[in-house]
């Protein structure tokens, strides 16, 4: 019997068209993932990691067949109304209720393992890069369909299923599907996964929970590969451990618990009446009335009206009172409460915590509005324009002399309301957390703006869902084409599908940026143009949609074009005609805007550039450059008009030992006059932007001549430019500049495109140590400068060097700046209503520059300026200028901050609106002024060259100086956050590297090597020889070096003189941290203390060792380990040591991979820790510490 | 005096099902009965004339204004009881009255409620006017229907199938408020029961096939038959041999025995008694009549 059923269910709902329709869907999808090409560097494309992180995301989409199939599943009987004749027969209950289930969940099986072959088929494209391909490995797939598909499929089918067939209402099983979402979506908050574009990865114990919540096992397959290397991202399979594990073997607990649950009280063959409530039969008592017709009928005005509200409220009221409707808006007050709270509150890199601005609320708040939204819209523009004829009461409404504008305005307002009410849920929710926060600056003028920025969207999609929701024969069908057109369009597919002019993609409005300083800027301006675009082509969507309005009975499409020709007022005539006039007009200023006035760019426009570039001109690869000495410029900065315009001289100088006879110019800007003294200009090629010039008599080596340029720099179109704003202007020099010589960064690097265009392979440099060190390198001096800035009258403006003059003219004021000694040209223009603080400090005046409502940090900035400044001359020299300026800029730069000499720029998000209210938390206004600080001795005072392993002067130095510094004012636990904040950048940068890892002293353009594993070395080398010596040593380097005009300093020079100093010994664990790739993983595994008879306490700790080098090709092995390691033992977690807490702190032998230590104290211990400051790289730092009992 | 002018009305639906061929009728006040059997093509020619749907040619003119070219013309003056037809969950009989009303056009509140009242207690409705109307039994929900025609001025009342699936108390009740209005409008009852157009209207179309069969006074079409009904009881076996021999125009079961109906002029064979005609089998004669031309 119950076989014979299965099988009766399975070929039911394999026929459907449903289930084909769907099992397309998801091959196409999965061929397209498949055939992207997309992985991160270095990832193959068949990986699989990569055939586990497509699947697994796409499993998202499984909900909805699993929703269509449950319905047809459980809820047919009903709907068909043969539940009476299926309960007279003799199946039981178990074999009813299993073989439907079984069929639901092999028809969603089915469907969905569509997409692994789809990606299967993908990978054979030969779109694809083959060196990215590697064989067909069939257990990839089998372990990701029996890990990832066959587990989701069956979770969400027995949620869903069972709740089907619990409630027996398609509205309660629409919400059980958006349920499971809303678990996703919190998790993906929580973990920061790859969906929610967000970069900072989640604290230890939200990872925790996200990875055990997710019900589709995403955020544990993240957090279980999140360090994985490119190597082990092509090598490894998920494995069956971890959370990963506890959250499939949970979710499988707990949705056949559910399923089993719901098999005991669904009740079967018990067709579901409510038993009538007993009549009452109490008399009322009414006046008897008499029909009579009204004849003083008019439908006039008012008739409309009062029709039209009639029929507004019995919409709201269906809207508001059903199921999805309020399970939504609980899922979004739960998801903007808890984003804000998650976002705001100890949530930074540094766990730190921010200010609850309006334009950062609004941010979190717009993040997750969208797919809310457009569930909602889609749902109910379905539901609500169906609704009368699914209720089988169109006939009677439709026969009334209420017009179809009644119901067509009904429907779309209460539409409109939707994302209305969500936008205003999340305002309030916002406001509160800012009082409750006590920040009073609520600016109700920027959350009003989110209606119109973040609102018009929307708008244009519910006039799309009127228009084809009237077109197509039924709401399903209505409802997928809406939901496709949003995906294909407004998506990131649309890019991949090949729709990449904005004008093509049908309702995307461009991206809003919002910054306390700038405020919406240009993004602003752009948007209006859009908005005016999109609602014009949304208001002819929509009169269509009235013009074809269903009424009576559906009458098939192809009499709709019939009827749009029918009744055809003026006035509709007039409207039609001016909102069309108004689209095209849009349309083309649009076009104009991004076409003509600005670079329309494509990707191949780009390729071919390089390409193009690379041909033309790689023949001057080996010309020499002069090289400037010195520069001179006026700038007159215009932010009200986003304009600028300079001009500049230099001195150029040939420091090459050959004669230069040609010199190749590149403009980043085009320049409207160039000149250099003694040359003539060959030719100029605009196509790339590149001038030649020849001297009419070759530059020898040694001289020098002089070369001038002027430039205007205007907006153009809609290009956004974040350089030069209306508030908060800087404009760096590297954006501007003209280079010279031959540009290599220009080249194609990606060897399979240089190979689809014909050109040789591209090799990267080998640096060999004798490079490092004997390399002739001429283009870079220390430099004279000296400017002429000048802003509006309002603003200020900043350069570096001394400020030697300041008068106004014209309503501008100008300002002199020159540098007393030569300078690294590193240059920035600042313009901005700046509030100043100057202080005068041991001869140097130590000036901020900000915006006047971000002064909640000022003295904190100023206090650890003084601090750093104090700490850098006592241990590295002097500073060379009289001014130390610190000048925020807008928060759309995505750095921390910068050192220009003697002049730092500082971001507002990461600097001045960092909330540090809370004392014991971590001081990340003190970290970033520190650093900042100190890089004025490492990057300008000592400055590298510039080849590999400069970054070790740089960050290198500066972090070092910064844990330093930090540990002296806030004890244990600061330098334990800046370690702990060091090895997720190292472990992770590196999991997503595009090129193999280099040692340490050969850094190039590695982040987490310069920001990570730098700053691990150093501490582990304070360790070894201690600070006053390592200090020494950075001093030394500076004493030789800070008078050199040419940069000159290497790593090796680095390392040369810390041999110098240290024991032969010694010298094998220098070259592990800086030489070689080496992590280690060291761990507490048990620990003990015991009372002894004299009163002191005995501690032993057996200590896991272990050491990882990765070796050619990526893969780690595991090495021997023999180094002296620190171990802590603490009267608290060390992570709340400020100053006291610590009972010993000592350095012991560490040699085999399981150590046993003795320790004996005269305070009893609670915690014990190995390397509790962190100096060696260690992808589990929790297991470091172990508490005692 | 209102007057429904239906002439050379067609409808072909787009998988080309002929539901309305040519139909010309003309109706004045007083109660109009439709009497066809499923499928005849009622409820299409309903709708058309609600305005629901467009013919595919001919016209509608209701007091000599063109409908099928104003609908909204007749949207003010008809009422409409379709013969299914749904309600908005949870919301209470008397505010759907009302809604409807007001889309009707009864702007004037009092207006409103006076009339939403009036036809509650007419339709005995009153007590259950705070109950949801899907909540409704069959009767109930068919009086709400009634109740919601005859909002407003409705000069037209077309109802569709009304008494199905009604107890004979429910229909009666039904039936005697159909009559008290339709003494100075026109109503037109589609029905394939023939007591109901017996028991109301003065004046009934036959429709067949989407064609009119047959049209006139209920009491002069019956009387056209008068002795040329005859009735016989016979064994089930026999009927074939009848059917050959006579024009049966139905059988029905007495007591478990056949008996069949015969139309003939002359006095058929023994055994066979005249009957009085009634308006059944003026109904079954015309049916037959009609599906031996098709066959034919």
């Amino acid at each position: 019997m119950f076989t014979s059923l299965l099988h009766f269910e399975t070929s039911y709902q394999l026929k459907r068209k449903a289930f084909i329709g769907f099992g397309l869907i998801f091959l196409v999808f999965g061929y397209m993932l498949g055939s992207q090409g997309f992985a991160p560097a270095n990832v193959n494309f068949n990986s699989a990691y990569q055939i586990g992180y497509n699947t697994a995301l796409t499993s998202l989409g499984s909900v909805f067949a699993i929703m269509f199939f449950t319905i047809s599943g459980i809820l047919r009987d009903r709907q068909y109304k043969i539940e009476a004749i299926l309960y007279t027969t003799s199946i039981q209950k178990n074999q009813f209720f299993f073989s439907r289930f079984t069929g639901v969940f092999l028809a969603s099986l089915t469907t969905f393992t569509m997409a692994l072959i789809g990606f299967l088929l993908g990978t054979l494209s030969p779109q694809l890069d083959p060196d990215r391909l590697m064989a067909f490995e069939l257990t990839f797939y089998l372990w990701t369909w029996i890990t990832i598909v066959v587990p989701n499929i069956f979770i969400c089918t027995a949620i869903i299923f069972s709740v089907g067939a619990l409630t027996k209402s398609s509205i309660a099983t629409y919400v059980s599907a958006i349920l499971i979402y809303a678990a996703y979506f919190l998790c993906s908050i929580f973990f920061n996964s790859p969906l929610m574009a967000n970069a900072a990865p989640g604290a230890a114990d939200n990872m925790f929970m996200a990875a055990i919540g997710d019900p589709f096992g995403l955020s544990a397959f993240f957090e279980q590969t999140q360090f994985w290397t490119p190597f082990e991202k092509n090598t490894k399979l998920i494995s069956f451990s971890g959370y990963f594990m506890w959250n499939r073997l949970l979710w499988l607990t707990l949705s056949g618990t559910v399923l089993l649950a719901a098999y005991k009280f669904f009740s079967f063959k018990k067709i579901n009446i409510k038993a009538k409530k007993k009549q009452e039969t109490s008399v009322e008592i009414f006046d008897k009335k008499i029909y009579k017709t009204i004849n003083r009928i008019t439908l006039d005005t008012k008739y409309e009206v009062s029709s039209f509200i009639s029929q507004l409220k019995i919409d709201l009221k269906f809207v508001f009172k059903s199921l999805p409707f309020i399970a939504i808006i609980l899922i979004w007050i739960f998801i903007v409460a808890s984003e804000i709270y998650t976002r705001l509150y100890l949530s930074g890199a540094y766990n730190d915590s921010l200010y609850p601005t309006t334009n950062l609320l609004i941010d979190l708040i717009k993040e997750p509005l969208p797919v809310l939204s457009l569930l909602l819209i889609i749902f109910y523009s379905g539901e609500l324009i169906w609704r009368e004829r699914s209720l089988n009461f169109n006939s009677i409404i439709d026969s009334t002399p209420a017009s179809n504008i009644v119901f067509f305005l009904s429907k779309g307002i209460t539409l409109i309301l939707l994302p209305f009410i969500l936008i205003t849920i999340g305002i309030v929710i916002a406001i509160a957390f800012q009082l409750s926060s006590g920040y009073a600056h609520l600016e109700i003028g920027q959350y009003l703006s989110m209606y119109y920025f973040n609102g018009t969207g929307f708008l244009f999609n519910i006039m799309l869902a009127l228009l084809i929701l009237n077109i197509t024969p039924n709401k399903y069908l209505g409802m997928v084409v809406i939901g496709l057109i949003i995906v294909i369009f407004q998506s990131q597919m649309s890019g991949k599908l090949g729709l990449l002019h904005p004008l093509l993609r049908l309702g995307k409005f461009p991206d809003i940026e919002f910054n306390n300083m700038v405020g919406y800027g240009d993004y602003a301006t752009r948007f209006h143009y859009f908005a005016v675009f999109w609602t014009a082509l949304g208001i002819i969507f929509s009169f269509l949609a009235f013009k074809i309005w269903q009424r009576g009975a559906t009458s098939s499409l192809k009499f709709k074009p019939q009827k749009l020709k029918l009744h055809w007022s003026v006035k509709s005539r007039i409207l039609i005609t001016v909102t069309f006039l108004l689209f095209i007009v849009s349309g083309c200023a649009i076009f104009y805007n991004t076409n003509i006035a600005s670079d329309y760019t494509t990707n191949d426009d780009v390729l071919n550039f390089r390409e193009g570039y690379e041909l033309k001109y790689k023949k001057y690869e080996a010309l020499a450059s002069p090289v400037l000495i010195d520069i001179k410029t006026k700038v007159d900065l215009y932010p009200s008009e986003r304009r600028f315009s300079i001009k500049a001289n230099y001195i150029l100088e040939n420091t090459s030992s050959q004669s230069i006879s040609k010199i190749l110019v590149f403009e980043r800007t085009s320049l409207k006059e160039i000149v250099i003294e003694g040359a003539k200009l060959i030719t100029y090629d605009s196509i790339y932007n590149t001038y030649i010039f020849e001297f009419n008599k070759p530059l020898q080596p040694k001289e020098q001549t002089t070369f001038s340029y002027k430039l205007i720099k205007e907006k153009n179109g809609f290009e956004i430019d974040r350089s030069i704003v209306n508030n908060g202007a800087y404009i760096t020099s590297s954006t501007f500049e003209p280079s010279f010589g031959y540009r290599k960064g220009i080249e194609i690097t990606n060897n399979f495109e240089r190979k689809k265009r014909g050109l040789p392979e591209y090799k990267r440099k080998i640096i060999s140590d004798h490079h490092l060190q004997s390399e002739e390198q001429h283009n870079a001096r220390k430099i004279n400068f000296e400017t002429i800035v000048s802003t509006e009258n309002n603003q200020t403006a900043i350069a570096p060097g001394e400020l030697i003059k300041k008068w106004s003219k014209d309503n501008r004021t100008f300002y002199q700046y020159k540098t007393s000694s030569k300078i690294v040209p590193a240059i920035a223009y600042f313009s901005s209503e700046y509030t100043t603080r100057k202080e005068k400090y041991k001869g140097v005046s130590i000036e901020q520059y900000y915006d006047a409502f971000h002064n909640f940090n000022i003295e904190n900035i100023q206090k650890h300026s003084k601090i750093a400044l104090d700490y850098c001359i006592e241990n590295f020299g002097s500073y060379p200028f009289n001014h130390l300026r610190i000048a925020e800029i807008p928060a759309h730069w995505p750095f921390g901050g910068f050192a220009h000499p003697g002049t730092i720029s500082m971001v507002e998000d990461r600097l001045y609106l960092v909330d540090y209210r809370n004392t014991t938390h971590f001081n990340l206004v003190a970290k970033r002024a520190i650093h900042e600080v100190a890089h004025q001795w490492f990057g300008h005072i000592l400055s590298p060259k510039n080849t590999a392993g400069a970054s070790m002067f740089t960050e290198g130095f500066a972090k070092y100086a910064e844990a330093v510094i930090m540990e002296k004012e806030y004890g244990m636990k600061a330098i334990r956050q800046l370690s702990k904040t060091a090895n997720r950048t190292y472990f992770s940068g590196r999991s997503y590297a595009s090129e193999k890892e280099p040692a340490l002293y050969r850094t190039e353009g590695q982040g987490y090597l310069a920001y990570g594993k730098n700053y691990t070395s150093m501490l582990a080398l304070r360790e070894l020889i201690g600070e006053d010596m390592l200090n020494s040593v950075i001093k030394k380097m500076i004493d030789n070096h800070k008078e050199d005009v040419a940069l000159s300093v290497t790593s090796l020079e680095f390392l040369n003189e810390l041999y110098q100093v240290t024991s032969e010994e010694n010298h094998k664990v220098i070259d592990d941290w800086f030489k070689r790739v080496i992590i280690y993983d060291v761990s507490i595994k048990n620990a003990s203390v015991k009372k002894l008879e004299d009163n002191t306490y005995e501690v032993i700790i057996s200590i896991d060792a272990n050491r990882f080098e990765t070796n050619e090709i990526g893969e780690e092995k595991p090495i021997g380990i023999n180094e002296f390691i620190q171990i802590g033992l603490f009267t608290k977690h060390p992570d709340n040591i400020a100053s006291k807490g610590i009972i010993l702190l000592k350095k012991y032998q560490i040699n085999k991979k399981e150590n046993t230590i003795k320790i004996i104290v005269n305070e009893v211990p609670k915690y014990v820790s190995i390397d509790p400051l962190g100096s060696r790289l260690d992808n589990n730092l929790l297991d470091n510490t172990f508490r005692l009992n | 005096m209102n007057t429904l002018k239906i002439e050379n009305l067609s409808k072909t639906y787009s998988n080309g099902v002929k539901a309305l061929n040519n139909i010309s009728l003309s109706i004045s006040n007083g109660m109009f009965g439709l009497l066809g059997p499923n499928g005849a093509g009622k409820s299409s020619l309903m709708r058309t004339i609600a305005a629901l749907q467009e013919p595919s040619s001919g016209a509608i003119f209701f007091n000599d204004v063109n409908i099928i070219k104003n609908p909204q013309e007749i949207r003010k003056q008809i009422g409409y009881l379709p013969q299914e037809f749904g309600v908005y969950p949870k919301i209470s009989c008397q505010n759907l009255l009302n809604h409807i009303a007001v889309l009707k056009g009864i702007t004037n509140k009092e207006e409103r409620k006076e009339q939403v009242d009036a036809l509650l207690q007419q339709t005995n409705l009153y007590q259950h006017r705070k109950k949801a109307v899907h909540t409704f039994s069959g009767g109930m929900r068919q009086r709400f229907g009634i109740a919601q025609a005859l909002l407003g001025n409705p000069q037209l009342i077309i109802v569709d199938e009304p008494t199905a699936g009604l107890d004979p108390e429910e229909r009666n009740r039904f039936l005697n408020l159909l009559s008290e209005i339709g003494e100075n409008i026109i109503v037109i009852l589609s029905t394939h029961i023939v007591e109901d157009v017996r028991d109301l209207c003065s004046k009934m179309a036959i429709l067949q096939q989407g064609q009119i069969i047959a049209q006139g006074n209920p009491i002069e079409l019956t009387k056209e038959l008068e002795n040329h009904i005859w009735v016989k009881t016979i064994n089930k076996s026999e009927l074939t041999q009848y059917q050959e021999k006579y024009h049966v125009i139905s059988t029905k079961l007495v007591s478990g025995k056949t008996q069949v109906k015969i139309f003939s002029e002359t006095q058929p064979e023994d055994g066979f008694t005249s009957i009085k005609p009634d308006l059944e089998s003026v109904y079954f004669l015309k049916l037959s009549n009609y599906n031996q031309t098709i066959t034919a």
